[in-house]
């Protein structure tokens, strides 16, 4: 498993060498609202990426501890819809059950099937309350992209 | 991306953006409708900066659209259609697109007046903000107050502000002061998801964050005297309180879960989008119509939020002037949605027509006579409420006849974003922007500073030039302009 670290991508070069595989996201700017751009060696991990840009973006970059594991599983048309959907379900789970997500382990299966579990902690209004409250995962400039075999890329706009 | 496409220029206040020349690309769906765009000479090129106008040429792809794809002098590029947009589809053959919502649905405003001004409540603002901070719950992640049991939610779902109000949060003639009576019949609670009910039960009478807030504002200006009266404005220094927020949670996860289902919609009636945040259905669809009574129960959660809250600030005004709300006057003035498709009868080209009016970041402005306008207003046309940004001001203006032939009964909701939240960040502080208020006599209290940088008033555009567009293009009339003494952010 890669290192419990965020990097924003690109690496510098000998951490590129050692961590390719290691989730990566940048953000963008938006008029009225925040996206962000997730990458991956595999759809999995730059999904696991994407989870990572919604927490920050939830909690305004907080270190997120893990004392609770939460699984789910869900079953997707297609990639975009995927994507939509579990980042959905985070915003769910800060939203309504105040728990916090940090690092994402996620297993997707043929078919659009992610099986997801999340380690996080029960949301704290002094560490996680300087985000933004997303209101929900948009399918506006919604791209999911396989450059190389190894090269995934996730662009996702929140809207907030 | 910059608008390079055509656009006419009709008059001071219109351009027309033509079928033929405007979209980016029509080959995968040409435009049906020309756009039409209210925007003053001065405002254009701002207009035309980012992907707004694209926006609305798609809008004007989608089936049935009747008449043009209207455009606010307060857009900006949203998802799907742009914030700030309107279009009518036909009830029979157009559709239903909760891009045209958006996902906070039936966000909106309130204003109440009181019979206090400037000068009684001077030395209180900073109690009175601070009451209210500490009585209506706001910012990320916190939770309401009350904890609604499944079936008293059903009842918020289906009833809206009228139910808050018959278990005690309000008064009798509430209701009659809200578009839709602060509740649309045509919603079914079964249709909601138990996430969206989940996240509705712990979030009735919360303010939220971002762009929300709750204001007491003193009136500055009054345009139109008579107008003013009618609404319960008497005198400038008159204080009078705004409340900005929308359906929460409930509103966000009703909307995300029928954006999914839509999407599988859009497929099976093979509609052609450019963006998939258009998907849509045929309104008379069995998906068009399950969209349409759940969107409804979002509207209605947002009616009773903005109710509770509004009962919460008649409280703290009580015990910070030891006086009761009934004797200072503080009636709703009124109550206005500008997140919502509405099924509406309008002429057009002669002709009564049925049809779904998606205003998207924009307000209903019912001219005079009309029925939906509450009795006390119906001669003066119904009172439409624009909010400002903190600092800046807010306006009061009255629904036209000129409206109901050119924008189906509609006009701007806002100042509308210019800058990024993080270009904002970049270049104001929140300190300087907490002094820079105090030096113009508003007391801020905020629940973030990172909210206080984004949502500077610098980040908006100014809201003056975007009712001046509104008012001399007739779409809508100046009534009242207020400004804040003091301000809640979450």
């Amino acid at each position: 498993m890669a290192p419990p670290l965020s990097f924003h991508f690109p690496l510098p070069f000998p951490l590129k060498l050692l961590y390719s595989d290691m989730p990566a996201y940048e953000f963008f700017e938006h008029t009225a609202d925040v996206g962000f751009r997730a990458r991956g060696n595999s759809f999995a991990r730059a999904l696991s990426a994407a989870c990572e840009a919604l927490t920050d973006v939830m909690t305004g970059k907080a270190q997120i501890a893990r004392k609770q594991v939460v699984s789910f599983e869900i079953d997707a048309d297609d990639a975009e819809q995927l994507v939509v959907d579990v980042l959905s379900r985070l915003v769910y789970l800060f939203d309504a059950e105040g728990f916090v997500a940090g690092r994402c382990e996620i297993n997707v299966k043929p078919g659009w099937t992610a099986a997801v579990t999340v380690h996080g902690e029960p949301f704290d209004a002094e560490r996680h309350g300087e985000g933004l409250e997303v209101k929900a995962v948009a399918y506006h400039m919604l791209k999911v992209e396989q450059s190389q075999p190894d090269q995934w890329l996730i662009q996702v706009l929140l809207d907030v | 991306m910059a608008y390079t496409g055509r656009l006419n220029k009709l008059d001071n206040y219109r351009f027309e953006l033509p079928t033929e020349g405007s979209q980016r690309d029509s080959s995968k769906a040409p435009m049906r409708v020309p756009g039409l765009v209210y925007a003053g000479e001065k405002m254009i090129d701002a207009v035309k900066a980012d992907d707004a106008l694209y926006q609305v040429t798609n809008v004007a792809t989608l089936p049935g659209i009747v008449g043009r794809s209207i455009a606010m002098p307060d857009i900006h590029h949203g998802y799907g259609f742009a914030i700030g947009a309107v279009a009518a589809f036909d009830a029979d053959e157009g559709i239903i697109s909760p891009g045209g919502v958006g996902y906070d649905i039936n966000c909106g405003v309130r204003l109440m007046r009181t019979d206090l001004t400037l000068g009684e409540i001077k030395p209180r603002v900073s109690k009175l903000i601070n009451t209210m901070f500490n009585n209506v719950p706001c910012g990320v992640g916190q939770g309401g107050r009350l904890r609604l049991a499944d079936h008293q939610l059903e009842e918020v779902l289906v009833q809206g502000a009228r139910w808050v109000v018959s278990e005690g949060y309000g008064w009798d003639d509430d209701p009659q002061f809200m578009e839709e009576n602060g509740g649309i019949n045509v919603a079914d609670p079964g249709l909601v998801s138990p996430q969206a009910k989940k996240r509705g039960a712990s979030q009735l009478g919360t303010l939220g964050a971002g762009n929300h807030f709750l204001e007491i504002q003193r009136v500055d200006t009054i345009y139109d005297q008579e107008a003013a009266t009618t609404f319960g404005i008497e005198a400038v220094g008159q204080i009078l309180v705004m409340i900005h927020t929308g359906s929460r949670g409930c509103g966000h996860q009703i909307a995300t879960d029928y954006l999914g289902e839509m999407r599988k919609a859009n497929k099976k009636y093979q509609i052609p989008l450019i963006d998939p945040q258009l998907s849509c259905a045929p309104a008379s669809s069995p998906e068009g119509q399950r969209y349409f009574k759940a969107m409804n129960c979002g509207a209605n959660f947002a009616w009773a939020n903005r109710q509770l809250i509004m009962h919460w600030v008649r409280e703290s005004f009580e015990s910070v002037l030891g006086r009761k709300a009934s004797d200072m006057g503080m009636h709703l003035i009124y109550d206005i949605a500008h997140n919502m498709a509405k099924l509406e009868t309008h002429t057009y080209e002669g002709q009564k027509r049925q049809v779904y009016v998606h205003r998207k970041g924009a307000t209903r402005a019912f001219g005079p006579g009309h029925r939906d306008v509450p009795e006390k207003y119906r001669a003066v046309g119904q009172p439409v409420l624009i909010p400002g940004d903190m600092g800046t001001a807010s306006y009061l203006l009255a629904g036209t006849e000129k409206a109901m032939r050119e924008t189906f009964g509609s006009t701007c909701h806002g100042a509308g974003r210019q800058l990024s939240r993080k270009a904002s960040v970049k270049k104001h502080r929140a300190e300087e922007i907490f002094a820079g208020l105090e030096q113009q006599g508003v007391y801020l209290k905020a629940k973030s500073k990172r909210v206080i940088a984004e949502e500077a008033p610098g980040a908006y555009k100014n809201i003056d030039d975007v009712v001046a567009v509104c008012d001399q293009s007739g779409i809508s009339r100046l009534v009242a302009r207020m400004i804040p003494v003091g301000v809640v952010k979450g």
